[in-house]
């Protein structure tokens, strides 16, 4: 009996000793406390003759709370920059590492910004590290900039986010209700670059100079305030850096081919089903004034028909929009009068898609995806296409027909005259 | 060498024969001889009286013990009856003046003894023995009466609306109170005595009929096997008849709420009343129904699985979270929201342990901080949880020893592992809680997940008196989900536990909802003889069937 409670006790004991051992001695070789690690908000991805020049921006932690001084600082970024240069990105990467106190810790990157010259030179190098990093997510947003990348990460000012990281987040969330932009992911450019025609469209970031405070000339002395308490303004206006959207960069492949300007970059969002939302300013029929016209249904379907060898590409476009604000005394209660302006809004949707248009044309990337229409339709005349597809888009006539509603007219009818009841 | 200590002592503290057989002797004839006999017996005792009582022709002495027994009754019943003998011609035999005592005697527990163990054995429950000058029997008159504990609410098991009694120390009592709760004939309480020199009476209680006998006979076998000097508190047979006496799970269910008790009467379970404490255990207990409060069945019920709901939460907060948060922000920073991450990241930014030490001293303190506080005189209590709050909370942070997310992760750990509502389980999920948190803290959530393997393993492979501990889930019964996380309605609750009352499985008449109206009201009589509860009546029932058919599927 004894015996037997003996080898038992054994038995439990030793396991347990192996087990404890086997976790203990192993140590804690992964483990990171969250406060030595530095956490990378955004990156830029610059080429500097053949060396790779990769810019961090890193989120600097403080304290919630406490530190800020009330509204109205020039400047709140939380973020610290450093830069390497390297052969490769990572060997970049590991140039920076060398003068951090902290690990880079890549899993929170809100973005990456590429410059002009590096995406001239092909975005495939940064996709492949992005994507074969574990760190790194595919959800992390790409963009392009004209010029240097690192240009925009260095100079821009926080105002409203910390970092710019946090500030693309945000332009991701909320830029397509203005039509003008979208950021994709990796994800996406991934995605593009794995469809039939293998193009791509990459916002454009660019610094954008606000004077602060916005007022211009805010320095003039307040007119209504006391003789005492005129605060002691800046007299001159400063400026603020922030950072806006401003066109898109077309890609052949995974190299920039060919800019858009912002309206182009709409027209090509209205093609793509890019746009949640969009405002069109129109002219009235009276002297200069304008009617505005929000946009909050769009939808766009490209195909392809085929007339004996001849190919037909077409863009249907059905959007629907509300009436915001008008300049001019137009009675929208009349039908003329809707009808008029819905035929004004598809006609300046189909310049805005043309000008797209003709800009992807000359640069011979088809980023409407009539390549793609094309295999659906007619896969034999695909297969013939295949290979000089963009040499083929480049001929191909477009019709643009677009289909415009005016659904309702905001909360009144007629428009506001004096004296009228 | 620790071993071979350890088998030492528990050979010398193997306890030999008592030699204490004398008791089982027959008490004599001679009053002298048995006085002295019970003088040696008790020794000094300050509180053993002999009365010693002349009567006519009759030497008879009244022997208690003082602090046992009512002394009122001593007086008005006992004493005064006695001497109202002393008008009467005494009879000489035996079996005729005790029928005279017994006619005379206005005491209702009365019998006849001639064992010394007995005798012994009464005086110290708090009987009087009544001795006569050569007779070879004594009377064991029952008037016990000593202090009590009235019935109070229970202190550990609050609960909002319930009855407010709990248990007190007094066996009398307690039976008294299930009693009167169950008032079927069927509730039996078998006695037993328990403890070799304590003498603690112990009282398994069940409704015969229900009670599966199986687990009935095998709870008699594990208490009949007890041979312990002392029985102090119902934990001492939990622990010597539990089926896992290592598990840190409670695997017998403890209460101190009588209406807790006749549920689980009701049920097919069996209790088992100690003397001398308010908890009594119940059997065969499990996990789930220890996660179960009497509220969730008072309660309207769809609240109470609401409730229930967030105490399930409450367990795996007060299990995981400090081992998750310590996962979390030293493994798989990744998996924190960005702006979490940071912001975890600036509170940690003065913090001079890793995240596993800071937790570990935590909890560490917060479980003193939770002896203390049961330890605590009372008056003290207030202005140690005030140091305690301060201390641990604001000014822990100030000083940069901790970091502030981890006061709350803390806190809110305390609080959810309050929500279990029994103690003991309460304690096992916080004892857990530190394994867990180095598990964390060496492996990441690997660890956590480990950790919780070799826990569920465990819980698994428990069973308390046969039945599973994770049952009804993990030999998942389906029936019994009407009770688990959900709560049905009263009117649906048809059927009794299956595991546990499966000798009579039908609880209600059915139909009992209370939406049927009127011209409804003989429903649950079809439908009871549909579902077949009385297998005679079949034939009559299919036929009754035929006839109702068609308004009866109108009905369902």
């Amino acid at each position: 009996m004894a015996f037997k409670y003996r080898s038992n006790f054994l038995y439990a004991a030793f396991g347990l000793v192996t087990i404890l051992l086997a976790i203990f001695l192993s140590g804690c070789w992964d483990r990171r406390e969250i406060n030595e690690l530095a956490f990378l908000s955004s990156m830029a991805v610059d080429l500097e003759g053949e060396q790779r020049l990769l810019t961090y921006e890193f989120v600097r932690p403080v304290a919630t709370g406490g530190g800020e001084k009330g509204g109205g600082t020039l400047n709140h970024r939380q973020a610290t920059l450093r830069s390497g240069r390297g052969e490769t990105l990572i060997d970049a990467g590991q140039q920076i590492t060398t003068g951090l106190s902290r690990l880079v810790y890549l899993a929170h990157t809100n973005a990456v910004l590429v410059g002009e010259e590096m995406a001239r030179r092909g975005l495939g190098e940064i996709l492949d590290f992005v994507d074969r990093n574990p760190e790194l997510r595919r959800t992390t947003l790409i963009m392009v900039t004209r010029g240097a990348a690192r240009e925009v990460l260095t100079k821009v000012q926080g105002d409203i986010e910390t970092t710019l990281g946090k500030e693309i987040m945000g332009l991701h969330k909320w830029v397509q209700s203005s039509g003008y932009g979208f950021i994709p992911t990796v994800n996406d450019v991934y995605f593009d670059l794995s469809s039939e025609t293998a193009t791509t469209v990459l916002p454009v970031v660019e610094l954008s100079p606000q004077p602060f405070p916005p007022v211009i000339g805010a320095g003039t002395p307040s007119s209504g305030g006391g003789s005492g308490s005129t605060e002691g303004r800046v007299e001159e206006p400063e400026t603020v850096r922030t950072v806006r959207l401003n066109g898109a960069g077309l890609f052949y492949h995974d190299k920039l081919v060919a800019w858009l300007d912002a309206d182009q970059t709409r027209g090509w969002a209205w093609v793509r089903n890019k746009v949640r939302r969009a405002v069109l300013a129109l002219p009235c029929q009276e002297n200069n004034t304008k009617v505005a016209v929000d946009i909050n249904e769009a939808h766009a379907e490209v195909s392809l028909d085929r007339q004996g060898e001849q190919l037909q590409g077409k863009i249907k476009l059905k959007v629907e929009g509300i009436l915001l604000e008008q300049q001019c005394k137009l009675d929208f209660t009349r039908e003329e009068a809707v009808k008029s302006l819905e035929n004004r809004m598809a006609a300046q949707i189909t310049v805005e898609i043309s000008s797209a248009l003709n800009q992807a044309k000359m640069a011979g990337t088809d980023v409407f995806g009539f390549g793609g229409a094309l295999h659906r339709r007619y896969p034999e005349v695909w297969r013939q296409l295949e290979g000089r597809w963009n040499e083929e888009f480049k001929k191909l006539p477009v019709t643009v027909s677009v289909e415009a509603k005016l659904r309702r007219t905001g909360m009144t009818g007629r428009p506001w005259q004096p004296g009228a009841r | 060498m620790l071993l071979w200590i350890w088998h030492r002592l528990w050979r010398q503290a193997t306890p030999g024969k008592q030699t204490s057989n004398e008791h089982a002797l027959l008490i004599t004839t001679r009053l002298e001889a048995n006085i002295d006999s019970l003088k040696k017996t008790f020794g000094r005792s300050e509180d053993l009286v002999v009365r010693e009582i002349e009567l006519p022709g009759k030497k008879l002495a009244l022997v208690y013990v003082e602090t046992l027994i009512d002394r009122d009754v001593v007086q008005r019943d006992i004493l005064r009856s006695l001497l109202a003998l002393q008008a009467l011609p005494l009879p000489g035999d035996e079996a005729r003046f005790s029928r005279l005592i017994r006619a005379r005697l206005t005491i209702g527990d009365l019998q006849e003894e001639r064992l010394w163990s007995k005798v012994i054995t009464g005086l110290l429950d708090g009987k009087a023995a009544l001795m006569i000058e050569g007779f070879s029997r004594c009377l064991l008159l029952g008037i016990e009466g000593w202090e009590k504990r009235p019935v109070e609410e229970p202190a550990n098991e609050v609960s909002i609306r319930g009855p407010r009694e709990g248990f007190a120390e007094n066996l009398a009592t307690n039976i008294s109170l299930i009693r009167r709760r169950l008032r079927a004939p069927e509730l039996r309480f078998e006695a037993m005595s328990l403890g070799r020199r304590t003498h603690t009476k112990v009282v398994i209680c069940y409704l015969e009929g229900l009670a599966l006998k199986g687990v009935l006979e095998e709870l008699r076998r594990r208490l009949q096997r007890i041979d312990i000097d002392g029985i102090l508190e119902s934990g001492y047979i939990e622990e010597l008849i539990e089926d896992a006496p290592h598990s840190p799970f409670p695997q017998l269910n403890r209460t101190e709420r009588p209406d807790k008790v006749v549920a689980d009467l009701l049920e097919g379970r069996i209790a088992v009343l100690t003397d001398g404490t308010p908890f009594a255990l119940l059997l065969p207990g499990s996990l789930f129904s220890q996660l179960h409060a009497p509220d969730d069945y008072y309660e309207r019920w769809p609240l109470s699985i609401g409730i229930r709901l967030f105490r399930f939460l409450g367990l795996f907060i007060a299990l995981l979270l400090p081992s998750l948060y310590v996962a979390l922000t030293t493994f798989h920073q990744e998996m924190i929201p960005t702006p979490l991450a940071i912001s975890i990241a600036a509170q940690r930014e003065p913090a001079p342990y890793p995240a596993v030490v800071e937790a570990l001293i935590m909890q560490v303190l917060f479980e003193i901080l939770i002896e203390a506080g049961i330890r605590l005189p009372r008056a003290i209590g207030t202005a140690i949880s005030i140091v305690g709050a301060l201390v641990i909370g604001e000014a822990a942070v100030r000083a940069g020893l901790m970091s502030a997310a981890m006061v709350i992760v803390i806190a809110a750990t305390a609080i959810a592992s309050f929500t279990i509502p029994t103690f003991g389980l309460s304690q096992a999920v916080r004892m857990l809680r530190l394994p867990m948190i180095v598990m964390a803290g060496f492996l990441g959530l690997l660890g956590i997940f480990a950790g919780l393997t070799v826990i569920l393993i465990h819980l698994v492979s428990l069973r308390s008196f046969g039945e599973p501990y994770l049952s009804p889930l993990a030999p998942f019964i389906w029936e019994a989900q009407k009770d688990l996380v959900v709560r049905v309605p009263w009117w649906a609750m048809l059927w009794r536990p299956v595991l546990s009352g499966w000798r009579d499985l039908r609880r209600m008449k059915p139909g009992l909802h209370p939406f049927i109206t009127p011209r409804d009201k003989n429903a649950g009589d079809e439908l009871e003889t549909l579902l077949g509860k009385d297998n005679g009546n079949r034939v009559a029932a299919r036929k009754k069937r035929k006839k109702r058919k068609g308004k009866l599927a109108r009905k369902i």
